[in-house]
């Protein structure tokens, strides 16, 4: 592609500016930002209520050069959300207006391994191909409460892997570039080893409740 | 089965309205599901109210097993947690299932335990009523494409991991192959499927 003028952010998160899908979308578009390039963002769930309104997200989407969509992993797949608004831009007349838009997709799981989100990459790539939108490739961040909707600039070494990668990632892509491979795999690379992982992700829901207050057994079964 | 409770299968539609293909497959899988002794029972998701997945998870923290969305995704989560087989009906969209189908899925996140396991060296959440749920998916296809069938046929596996199925399959039936063909690859899938008693 040539070097994106004008880049927008659809962040596909119910969590909004509070989710990981934001917060590594967030830090790519401030690098894209840096390399001179016009860059907004868009919480989905925010813009996006009704059929009509998600027209108007597809009118954002055909008015940008490079559309970076960034959401989480929701059963293998995209959010039903995001499945939505990818129906309505092939069915309404902005079909044809999205063919040259260049995509690039990032999608965070909880699952420690990279390759459990290559089913919903391989969704937004036929996505492109049907539209005619240029694909850019993809980046996949496993273990997504690592980061757990902090800021990249301030979620400290945990993240450095991912924070050089998309420096890499931005540098490319406003030099109208590809996702490198380098990149998108040392994206995909966990901080910790998986045991640990797990240590940590286990832990962590029984934690929520108790600093919230919070008695309830998680092992209830109400549909038994 | 004599003397064995049945075995329960349910049907989720996750077509749009007035697709009368999927309606068809719809009714033929129940037919032939209820002719081998299952007790089948059928939702069409686009007649349902289900909102969409807020991604709060209180459905593993505050309030385990049950989304605190109080409509009828509720009852599609009950009917999954309480069947043997899933099946399901839908547009193939994008190599994938249509955001009618997927909005009802996504819903299901409480029928699993939060904590992770490893199952064949990769990671999965343990089902909450220790169940194995097998899985059979009719995808409609307006005409032949390779790509998203095996994106579609991938997508099915790899919910049949995370449901931790014995039994799965993804049929692909193209639209406009007829009454007939849609017989036979229902009938076909099943019996090779082997989720079969």
């Amino acid at each position: 592609m040539t070097s994106p003028r004008r880049c927008l952010l659809l962040v596909g998160s119910p969590r909004g500016r509070k989710s990981t899908s934001y917060s590594v979308g967030h830090y790519l578009m401030e690098g894209l930002r840096a390399s001179g390039a016009e860059a907004s963002e868009l919480l989905l769930y925010e813009e996006a209520r009704s059929d009509p309104s998600l027209s108007r997200v597809v009118e954002h989407m055909v008015a940008a050069d490079l559309v970076v969509l960034s959401f989480p992993l929701y059963v293998d797949s995209l959010p039903s959300k995001v499945i939505h608004l990818l129906e309505v831009a092939t069915e309404s007349v902005a079909r044809e207006s999205l063919r040259g838009r260049s995509l690039m997709v990032m999608v965070n799981s909880g699952f420690p391994e990279a390759h459990q989100m290559a089913c919903a990459i391989s969704s937004c790539r036929l996505f492109a191909r049907d539209t005619g939108m240029r694909w850019e490739g993809a980046l996949s961040l496993p273990a997504g409460p690592m980061v757990d909707g902090t800021p990249l600039s301030q979620a400290g070494g945990r993240v450095r892997r991912q924070v050089r990668a998309l420096e890499a990632v931005a540098k490319a892509l406003a030099s109208g570039e590809s996702v490198p491979q380098a990149a998108a795999d040392d994206y995909a690379r966990m901080a910790i080893p998986r045991w640990l992982y797990y240590s940590f992700a286990n832990r962590m829901w029984a934690k929520r409740n108790r600093r919230r207050g919070i008695k309830a057994d998680l092992r209830k079964a109400p549909y038994r | 089965m004599a003397g064995c409770l049945r075995l329960r299968a349910l049907i989720l539609d996750g077509s749009f309205k007035g697709d009368e293909e999927a309606k068809a497959v719809r009714e033929r899988v129940a037919q032939e599901l209820t002719s081998k002794g299952w007790d089948v029972s059928a939702q069409v998701l686009h007649e349902l109210d289900i909102a969409p997945c807020t991604g709060c998870f209180s459905c593993w923290t505050s309030s385990p097993g049950e989304c605190i969305i109080d409509d009828e995704g509720r009852t599609v989560a009950r009917g999954l947690a309480q069947a043997d087989l899933w099946v399901y009906i839908t547009p193939v969209t994008f190599g994938g299932y249509s955001s009618v189908l997927k909005r009802a899925l996504d819903r299901l996140i409480p029928d699993l335990l939060p904590f992770f396991r490893k199952y064949d060296g990769e990671s999965h959440h343990p089902s909450r009523y220790g169940k194995e749920w097998d899985i059979l998916v009719f995808g409609l296809l307006p005409k032949m494409d390779a790509e998203a069938e095996e994106a579609f046929r991938e997508l099915v596996h790899r919910n049949a991991l995370n449901s931790h199925a014995q039994h799965e399959a993804a049929a692909v039936i193209l639209r406009g192959a007829g009454d007939v063909a849609i017989e036979n690859k229902v009938r076909s899938t099943i019996e090779l499927s082997g989720v079969l008693p």
